[in-house]
């Protein structure tokens, strides 16, 4: 387990950040989204997660965000387990960058969780909103994110972040 | 009715002035049709423009009942009017919404507002 704190995170990634040069896309890769009908009968408790994929590409930096809610009764049980809505979105971040080779692997992930999470999040909120919007359930807006934010907090030492939960990929978009 | 139109008061009386210039109209080109008698003879018979007769067919002037009944006569035609009782028949356009769309008007929301996420590792690892 690699534990990092904010500053040693800052550090790794500027070392891929010297090599990127301003180019970026970002785009959809993939998303779905289910809902129950509408209720507004009882609160919702809504759950979620996010994976970090982090990879070379011929030439640049490339990171997939894949983030997933859903919303559950307050008392689901057995009987009715399923969530009253889910959404999944990938989320795709493409940096050009010059010798993408030679950023090393924690590099890319210190790159993949200050600079690839911090940029894909903003899309994550709206389109999560969005779809929860039009399917008739009240909005949802997850809160804006920040480096210190309580997602990256590792249980075993709340002020590191545990590196190693970000993966780098051999081939990436 | 198309999906854009909004009824409202307002609307639905604009509707109903429409249809009836359009009632009216279709009215006097059927009967020219049944007569024979083209615009322009018409027109002669009322001492007005041809051009005249065409606006009013084509709802650009307004129709008066005094002229419909004229053009009517000098067609051998005359007027009688009648009516249509909507009332019961506008309530049956009214839409029952389910309860449970009535209820989202409340909204429902959520134990946990802002970020419900954890970092976890992908499943692609």
């Amino acid at each position: 387990m690699s534990l990092y704190t904010q500053d040693e995170l800052d550090d790794l990634a500027r070392g891929a950040l010297e090599h990127l040069t301003g180019q970026l896309v970002v785009r959809t890769a993939e998303a779905s989204f289910t809902s129950r009908f509408p209720r507004s009968d009882f609160e919702l408790e809504v759950k979620g997660n996010l994976s970090l994929d982090v990879g070379r590409t011929r030439d640049g930096l490339g990171v997939l965000g894949t983030f997933k809610l859903s919303a559950v009764a307050p008392e689901a049980d057995e009987s009715d387990p399923d969530a009253q809505w889910s959404v999944e979105v990938k989320l795709q971040g493409l940096w050009h960058a010059r010798e993408p080779e030679a950023v090393t692997d924690d590099q890319l992930r210190a790159f993949a969780v200050k600079v690839g999470m911090m940029t894909l999040f903003p899309y994550a909120r709206a389109h999560v909103q969005a779809a929860v919007v039009a399917s008739g359930w009240a909005p949802l807006t997850l809160d804006v994110l920040t480096n210190n934010a309580e997602l990256l907090r590792s249980p075993d030492d709340p002020e590191r972040v545990e590196l190693d939960l970000i993966t780098v990929q051999a081939s990436l978009g | 009715m198309s999906s854009w139109f909004r009824e409202t008061p307002q609307s639905l009386r604009f509707l109903a002035e429409e249809r009836a210039v359009l009632e009216a109209t279709e009215l006097v080109a059927e009967c020219l049709e049944r007569r024979d008698v083209t615009r322009t003879a018409l027109a002669e018979r009322l001492g007005i423009g041809r051009s005249e007769v065409t606006q009013r067919l084509s709802g650009k002037r307004n129709l008066t009942i005094k002229t419909l009944g004229a053009m009517l006569h000098e067609l051998g035609y005359r007027l009688r009017l009648d009516v249509e009782d909507v009332a019961t028949e506008r309530k049956s356009h009214d839409v029952a919404f389910p309860a449970a769309i009535l209820g989202l008007q409340a909204g429902s929301h959520y134990t946990n507002t802002g970020t419900a996420l954890r970092l976890i590792k992908s499943d692609a690892a």
